[in-house]
């Protein structure tokens, strides 16, 4: 499976802040998956972050941690 | 009310007063304004934060603010795992609970969930009155709650215990020594012959993979799980009914609502009713915040029913709009210590009001004086909502 990814474009789950809201699932489950065990999000491997990228907005919007944010 | 030097206003407040309990919302918009950073001399004496952002820096600093005290004043109960702990040693018990009340587990609890929504709500909507909170909000939350535990025959008494310890209510000292007795003999039961629930669980868990749980932690761990998602969760709901109730337009618009929109509504709902209006801490050790002294011991009491009411993180802070977006509530805390059961509570609150809806509408308010709100120490909510049938829906 090739990367769809551009290596320049990433988005992060900040794991000393996730406190397992779950609402970046909801808005991006596309993108987000969620770990039972620690009860913390994180981005799912093979993720299309660029067809994704209105949906991941609104998940950084929607965390009440600010724990996700795209970085280079 | 402000006082420079001091670096805090004092304030005359008192989260458990008639104010607070019946109408909090313009004192707490007059604390935002004009003392963000106060102190009362009520309980001994209480740092007080009510803006969003103060209190959501404050939830934080763990390490700043304990949980060893969460309840002001301090309820005389033992140090309940995970929520009393701080870390380091609050990790090893937070990720012993997480699997128990994760969106998996509460995901093959639903048809359950709906299912006694269901059986309690449908005879409701048949007779002519019936009360919100006391007929459905409150047996609901008790019957997912022994569910979650995997208690299927409690004793009688169990609830009234339980009642009693979450609204400070009679004597709530014996009855919380009633309950802790009661979870004690379950342990070992369930030592002897495990099952498929949370004490057999909590009997197979390791702390930090290095140590079985002893008795006693096991039995305290059970306790939270017991009291923790009653009276907030029904507190959640009785506000939100009471708000579809004024407000039949919204009721229209949730049962015509998608996936998206009822999930956002949830929180909404959360936010406008949060529960837990008053989150105490203890300072953990000299300290200061946002230049004000705070010494180890002191009390500090984080007000996240004004936090969600805050007009600078949410426009029209006292409407309930569905679909707000975005939604940084805190009124499931957040943090280390975020409400374990808060997607377990989100399922729970869904399934009731989806039920409700399919005859609220022919249900008005008895009379607002015969709603009854009660604050414990860090909960307020509704307890009581007589709701009858409307005389024009009677007659159509």
């Amino acid at each position: 499976m090739t990367d769809k990814n551009d290596n320049s474009t990433r988005v992060c789950v900040d794991q000393a802040r996730c406190g397992g809201h779950a609402r970046c699932i909801e808005e991006a489950p596309e993108v987000f998956g969620y770990d039972d065990t620690t009860n913390k999000a994180f981005v799912l491997q093979n993720a299309d972050l660029e067809a994704s990228r209105e949906d991941i907005d609104r998940a950084i919007l929607a965390c009440p941690e600010r724990a996700i944010a795209w970085s280079n | 009310m402000s006082n420079t030097t001091k670096k805090y206003a004092t304030v005359e407040f008192d989260h458990r007063d008639e104010e607070s309990n019946s109408c909090p919302w313009p004192r707490w918009e007059r604390m935002r304004d004009e003392a963000p950073i106060a102190r009362t001399e009520a309980y001994g004496g209480v740092y007080l934060l009510s803006r969003y952002e103060d209190i959501f820096e404050a939830l934080r600093e763990s390490d700043k603010f304990s949980n060893a005290q969460v309840n002001i004043p301090r309820k005389s109960t033992p140090p309940l795992p995970p929520v009393m702990y701080d870390p380091p040693e609050h990790r090893g018990y937070r990720e012993i609970v997480n699997p128990l009340l994760s969106p998996t587990r509460v995901a093959a609890l639903k048809p359950w969930i709906s299912e006694r929504a269901d059986r309690i709500i449908t005879p409701c909507l048949k007779r002519d009155s019936f009360d919100f909170s006391v007929d459905i909000a409150a047996p609901m939350m008790y019957a997912v709650t022994m569910k979650t535990l995997g208690i299927d025959e409690p004793p009688a008494e169990l609830e009234d215990w339980v009642t009693d310890v979450s609204l400070w209510r009679g004597d709530y000292e014996q009855s919380g020594r009633n309950i802790a007795t009661f979870l004690a003999a379950e342990v070992e039961e369930r030592r002897a012959a495990p099952g498929d629930d949370a004490i057999s669980y909590l009997l197979a868990s390791t702390y930090d993979e290095n140590r079985p749980l002893d008795a006693t932690e096991i039995t305290n761990m059970a306790f939270l799980l017991v009291l923790a998602g009653l009276d907030t969760t029904t507190s959640a709901l009785g506000a939100t009914v009471l708000y579809l109730i004024e407000n039949p337009r919204l009721q229209k618009q949730l049962a015509a609502a998608d996936d998206r929109v009822w999930r956002l509504a949830l929180d909404e709902f959360v936010r406008y009713a949060s529960p837990v209006a008053a989150l105490g801490r203890v300072v953990g050790h000299d300290t200061q915040f946002h230049g004000c002294p705070m010494q180890g011991n002191d009390q500090l009491l984080l007000l996240l029913g004004s936090a969600n009411r805050d007009e600078k993180e949410f426009p029209d802070p006292d409407e309930v709009i569905l679909d707000r977006f975005p939604n940084r509530h805190l009124g499931f805390g957040m943090g280390v210590h975020r409400c374990v059961g808060s997607h377990l509570a989100k399922a729970t609150m869904r399934a009731v009001i989806e039920r409700l809806l399919t005859g609220l509408d022919e249900f008005e308010l008895s009379s607002p004086e015969d709603v009854v709100w009660q604050t414990s120490a860090s909960t307020r909510g509704v307890r009581a909502l007589p709701l009858v049938r409307q005389r024009e829906a009677a007659t159509d």
